[in-house]
């Protein structure tokens, strides 16, 4: 008797299993809508509301689908490995650090979309037109400002100061061969101190107890002060946009981009060479240049838009303003050095 | 002693022991036909997923530069790292992980269910959670090798755990006893009795977490600090980051020996003692240990501890902001907007469905490689299929993630960018662990009582059905509950292959980290939460579907 | 190796009483696994109706032989047929041969019932018929009413009869018996044997019996063949077997721990230890004889010992159930070590008497060389 009831749960159980399984499966779905699709290969860290999504959708008669795949490098890398295949249609994220990579294979076709004529030329759009600026992240050196006012220490104001005894332990940085704004900041030395002096900086940096974690989450998370790990070090390597990410419920803000530290990268988006809808493409390009979706960026993805007459929210206003003179570098030069400089620099740091 | 240790008469004990096949009588040809159709639909699907992304991206590779990688020391030094941190944190996962097989197979615990989902749970959790959890409890932000054993071992443990424990509920207690009245103190009685029994599992289950160990790559990343490399962090490094495809295709043959090196050596040790086991569940089995008993018991209690903390340090994050207590993230996860496009609820049923859909691929193909490999005669032929499907463990996710980019899309329907790729992948890494949970109790069923069953007139098919299959049904639910615990934490492949929509939770978590502001990372960490609750669900319901179909051995 | 008396007797069944389509038969049946031989050239044939042991000690080949018939084993040479029908290609459970395990072998996760219908379910047999035949052959073998048993609550003689209505369900055409009884105690299996051999009887059972018990051997079957590494040595009934073993190997592993060699003349056959009658089969001249522990019959000396009689001391005395052991010297004869001899209760001798011996024909056997 008691056997058979087992059995019965047993069953029930086991036929509660199956429909869940029969319910979860991945199978069959995601080809249930009938229009065309339109498929955007980005980032991770790329982020689109529901509602600017359907606003898409809508005006456009096309079915967005998004693609993520890991940071801007392996992005890049994965576009150009399937140049001949291609896996969507248009691509966002690739930045300047990779943008040579990713035109010398060919990644990109050529469109110029609608908003491009509002693009201020700083942003370096003009002899190509593809691809187009989409966003600027500017990677900054940030600081804890309760720690400095508590320590009674006056910050520091640029790079060069961060290699000073008394800001000695209280730096922390990405490591540049693992992490995207690591290699930034890489690039931000060499740009600032040039190919003679970026490695003396670093030795300084080294002398200073400078430390270098795998990942921006190590150093921002865990090892700043300034974020909500409570780390030890108030001085750390990050984005012009965090501060805006870091307000007290009274209103002030607990952190500081140094503004003179920064280095700009741009990421862009563009039609992918061989795209399948390479008209639903170019009306996705429109879209993401569009002051619609420009607009909603900073609040979604910490980036500041690249279109003329967006204005920050207004919570960005006072605490995340835009860098005036960020450092830059050649996407040429990068594409060229990168490996070179990440080799020098592991053997300066014996990593 | 009991039914299978009674030694069997004649010559015939002696062959085709380790290979676990009931009859080498004559077949019909229906069962030859099944067993090649069998061994091509998995090694199929081993060619199409496994093999052939891998070959094409390390031939995209191959040519120049391989000899520079392979004369530099540099590249000598990460080997010999990769291989040794992955042996520590095996022995370390063994050590820590036997104490609590103990507790599971042979105490009786009050709610033991609660008590597996408890050593599973951290198998799940993000490597980049985890990572960031060591270096804030070790107190170790400079790179340190040993909280990267540390953390490799934490993962590590429930594989041990569950694995050993499978077996040792299985042994007959009374050997033991035996070994006891015979003068055997408690260790010695372990060591001379239960140890030799238990080898078959945990050579299984070493082989298994030293793959895992050596292709780690979140935990080594975060702890590492980019001083401690692996093969696997560095062919990331070339691979993803500067695309200097020559010099991972280099560091992947070299990973590919070392893989193939210790799956051999496994093998070798391992040996043909898979023997035939009484498989017998007394209720003796269970009993309150006495005096020095209690050790192991003191022992598995610290080990729960050391798994607990990161688990509580967790947990209390996700609870615990700058202004004190508060149940922001929790109450964020629950809705949409800010930096995920999905709620937390969705992403854990995106989660839920990627799992289901590995399971039941990896379930279909490990017991169709289980029933192919012991229908095998030749003993050379499964061990090379066995170890086969043991490669995508140790092989390289990047490499991997990063062939199918460039071959998948000449089969129909382009699979790089369907929804269906991450199972597909997953099912790939959870199929060995299915296989080493299954055929070991396959081949500790008594052969005979299959030759008892094809004397009845049960073809070999039948057989299957009415022997070996209720035999093994608890393993089979073990694995299925293992291999979704995997698929739900995310192992493996996945890391690097393109996920249309629908963010997972592990995924979720990665975005929510890698986002300033006080409450992404507190959502992060109440995703942790989620995670760890959806996991613990699952193995809770696994449990109860497992001890209901337990049968009797 | 083979005796003339072993060859003779293999074909005692008369050549126009054997029909070709009639029972088991092997012929020149060959197992090798690898570089062991376990059966070399076997020839045996089992007619309907008949029970077969095969008889050996460990490790002979007989459980390769039996899995052979099975088919469970693929010989490397030779053939298996029934009833004529070669069986080469004939996979295991299309053979209709049942098959009872030396431990049961029971399926652990079925309870009773479920293990004997499981042939029958095999054949997809209504669950009524199912149902009446697993009651019917649960008490044939003295188990009824234990359907809903689960088999590990099962004592070892009560499996072992599972086991065997389990094969029976099957009905087979012939039933193979791996040491069905040897795991079991004494009383038990003495008990099982008689049950067994009822069963086999009243089914009228062809079968085959492997074992290394010849008491199990003798209660069970109507021939019994003994084989030692991988061949037959002798084919005999069981009387024949008992008391004329074809060699001295096959006389020793039947208990004769002395073999004496004798001579026969008209009347009686003459050896060191005494005299016994001739049986009319043994040929007059020179033959061996195997003593087992009941071929000596003590007795406490009287005044004069009687011709055909040794005179022996005793040296240890063990109580039996029904006699009493004893273990004596010769004091006449030095080449002998210590023997044994039994002796009735009513009359023990003490340590240390003397006693005269007998030789008592029912504990010896004959080994007639050619």
């Amino acid at each position: 008797m008691r056997r058979s009831t087992a059995r019965r749960t047993r069953a029930t159980l086991a036929v509660a299993v199956t429909l869940l399984v029969a319910g979860c499966s991945l199978m069959g779905t995601g080809r249930d809508s009938q229009a065309p699709t339109v498929t955007l290969v980005t980032h991770d860290s790329f982020v689109i509301s529901d509602e600017l999504r359907k606003r898409f959708q809508q005006e456009s008669g096309y079915r967005l689908r998004i693609l993520r795949k890991g940071d801007a490098g392996e992005l890049t890398n994965e576009l150009v490995l399937t140049k001949d295949a291609p896996i969507g249609d248009v691509a966002f994220g690739v930045d300047s650090t990779y943008l040579s990579r990713a035109v010398d294979n060919g990644v990109f076709a050529s469109y110029r979309p609608e908003g491009a004529g509002h693009i201020p030329i700083e942003y370096g759009h003009g002899a190509n037109d593809s691809p187009t600026p989409v966003d600027a992240g500017d990677v900054c050196v940030n600081i804890d400002l309760r720690w400095f006012e508590q320590h009674d220490l006056e910050p520091p104001a640029e790079l060069a100061d961060l290699a000073e005894p008394r800001y000695a332990g209280l730096f922390a940085v990405p490591d540049p061969a693992t992490s995207s704004p690591g290699l930034a900041f890489l690039l931000n030395t060499v740009s600032t101190f040039g190919e003679q002096g970026w490695q003396n900086y670093w030795r300084e940096l080294l002398d200073n107890d400078v430390r270098i974690s795998s990942g921006w989450q190590q150093a921002y998370k865990q090892d700043f002060s300034g974020s909500s790990g409570g780390g030890s070090r108030p001085i750390v390597l990050s984005y012009a946009s965090s501060p805006a990410a870091e307000v007290g419920r009274n209103g002030q803000p607990r952190t500081k981009a140094l503004l003179d530290t920064c280095y700009r990268q741009i990421e862009y988006a563009g039609v992918i060479d061989g795209a399948t809808n390479p008209k639903g493409a170019r009306e996705l390009m429109d879209f993401l240049l569009s002051w619609k979706f420009q607009r909603r960026m900073p609040e979604q993805m910490y980036v500041y838009p690249v279109l003329m007459g967006v204005e920050l929210p207004e919570s960005w206003q006072g605490v995340a303003p835009r860098p005036s003179d960020p450092t830059e570098m050649r996407p040429e030069r990068v594409e060229r050095d990168r490996a070179e400089w990440i080799r020098q620099w592991r053997s300066l740091t014996n990593r | 002693m009991t039914a299978g240790e009674a030694p069997a008469n004649g010559t015939a004990k002696n062959k085709a022991g380790a290979d676990g096949t009931a009859v080498s009588g004559p077949r019909p040809r229906g069962h030859a036909v099944f067993i090649t159709v069998g061994a091509a639909l998995v090694l199929g699907f081993l060619g199409v997923f496994f093999a052939w992304p891998v070959v094409a991206i390390l031939r995209l590779g191959l040519g120049s530069g391989l000899g520079a990688v392979l004369t530099a020391p540099e590249t000598w030094r990460i080997v010999a790292f990769t291989l040794g941190q992955a042996a520590a944190s095996t022995v370390l996962a063994i050590v820590a992980g036997m104490p609590l097989a103990y507790l599971l197979a042979r105490v009786p615990v009050p709610g033991k269910a609660l008590l597996r989902a408890l050593i599973t749970v951290p198998f799940v959790l993000p490597t980049l959670v985890v990572g960031m959890a060591f270096r804030a409890l070790l107190g170790t932000a400079e790179p340190n090798a040993w909280a990267i054993v540390l953390a490799n071992a934490f993962f590590n443990v429930a594989v041990v755990a569950r694995t050993v424990s499978g077996l040792w509920t299985q042994l007959d207690p009374r050997a033991t006893d035996a070994a006891r009245s015979l003068g055997a103190g408690p260790l010695r009685a372990f060591r001379t009795v239960t140890l030799p029994a238990l080898r078959p599992a945990l050579w299984s289950a070493a082989a298994v977490v030293f793959l895992f160990c050596s292709t780690s790559f979140g935990v080594v990343l975060v702890l590492g600090g980019g001083r401690y490399r692996t093969l696997e962090t560095e062919i990331y490094l070339r691979t993803v980051r500067l695309l200097d495809l020559s010099g991972a295709a280099a560091l992947s043959l070299l990973q590919f020996a070392a893989v193939l090196a210790a799956l051999a050596v496994a093998a070798f040790a391992r040996g043909r003692r898979e023997n035939v086991l009484a498989l017998r569940r007394s209720r003796a089995a269970l009993r309150r240990p006495i005096g020095g008993e209690w050790v192991p018991v003191g022992c598995a209690v610290v080990v729960l501890g050391a798994l607990a903390a990161p688990i509580v340090a967790l947990l209390v994050r996700s609870v615990n902001a700058r202004g004190g207590w508060s149940l922001a993230g929790y109450r964020a996860l629950s809705g949409t907007g800010g930096v995920l496009d999905v709620s937390g609820w969705q992403a854990a049923w995106n989660s839920l469905r990627t799992a289901t859909d590995a399971t039941w691929m990896s379930l279909l193909l490990g017991v169709l490689a289980c029933l192919v490999l012991t229908s095998l005669r030749s003993r050379w032929a499964a061990e090379l299929m066995d170890a086969a499907l043991m490669l995508p463990l140790g092989v390289s996710a990047v490499t991997v993630g990063f062939g199918y980019l460039v071959t998948l899309h000449v089969l129909p329907g382009d699979l790089r960018t369907s929804p269906l790729l991450v199972p597909f992948a997953q099912a790939l890494v959870i199929t060995p662990l299915v296989i080493r949970t299954i055929l070991p109790v396959l081949r500790s069923v008594d052969r005979r009582v299959r030759a008892a069953a094809a004397t009845l007139g049960a073809g070999p098919w039948r057989i299957r059905r009415e022997v070996d299959l209720p035999l093994a049904g608890r393993a089979v639910v073990t694995a299925a509950g293992f291999g979704f615990v995997v698929a739900l934490g995310e192992f493996g492949a996945t890391g690097f292959l393109a996920r249309p929509e629908a963010p997972t939770l592990p995924v979720a978590i990665s975005t929510l980290l890698s986002r300033p502001g006080e409450l992404n990372t507190q959502m992060a960490y109440a995703a942790c939460a989620l995670l760890m609750l959806v996991t613990a669900c699952a193995v809770l319901v696994i449990e109860t579907l497992r001890s209901d179909s337990s049968g009797e051995f | 190796m083979r005796s003339v008396l072993g060859s003779r007797e293999t074909t005692a069944v008369p050549e126009n009483r054997r029909e070709p389509d009639d029972g088991l038969r092997l012929e020149e049946l060959t197992v090798r696994y690898g570089g062991t031989t376990a059966l070399s050239g076997v020839d045996l044939h089992v007619p309907r109706g008949e029970v077969l042991a095969v008889l050996g000690p460990s490790g002979c080949g007989k459980t390769t032989l039996l899995r052979s018939v099975a088919g469970l084993e693929r010989p490397s040479g030779g053939r298996i047929a029934f009833d004529g029908v070669e069986l080469s290609g004939v996979p295991v459970h299309r053979r209709g041969f049942g098959m009872v395990f030396q431990d049961g072998q029971l399926f652990g996760h079925r309870d009773v019932a479920g293990n004997v219908d499981f042939a029958l379910r095999m054949r997809s047999v209504g669950r009524r018929e199912r149902r009446e035949t697993v009651a019917r052959l649960l008490e044939l073998v003295g188990l009824a009413g234990y359907q809903d048993r689960r088999v590990t609550e099962l004592s070892g003689g009560q499996a072992q009869r599972v086991a065997l209505a389990r094969a029976l369900a099957a009905e087979p055409r012939l039933l193979l018996l791996d040491e069905p009884l040897s795991g079991l105690d004494r009383i038990l299996r003495e008990r099982l044997a008689v049950d067994l051999a009822r069963v086999l009887d009243r089914n009228r059972m062809t079968g085959v019996l492997v074992t290394h018990d010849h008491d199990e051997a003798f209660t069970l079957a109507d021939r019994i063949a003994v084989l030692a590494a991988g061949r037959i040595e002798q084919l005999d009934t069981p009387w024949r077997l008992w008391h004329r073993p074809a060699t001295e190997e096959v006389a020793r592993f039947l208990g004769c721990g002395i073999v004496l060699s004798g001579l026969a003349d008209e009347e009686t056959i003459r050896c060191e230890l005494g005299t016994l009658p001739r049986p009319p089969d043994c040929p007059v001249g020179t033959v061996r004889i195997g003593l087992r522990s009941a071929g000596l019959r003590a007795a406490p000396a009287r005044e004069g010992t009687p011709v055909g009689r040794s005179r022996a001391v005793v040296r240890e005395r063990v109580h039996r159930h029904d006699h009493v052991r004893l273990t004596v010297t010769l004091p006449d004869a030095p080449g002998f070590d210590w023997l044994e001899a039994v002796t009735s209760l009513d009359d023990v001798p003490h340590v240390d008497d003397e006693v005269t011996l007998t030789l008592e024909p029912n504990g010896t056997a004959l080994i007639v060389d050619s």
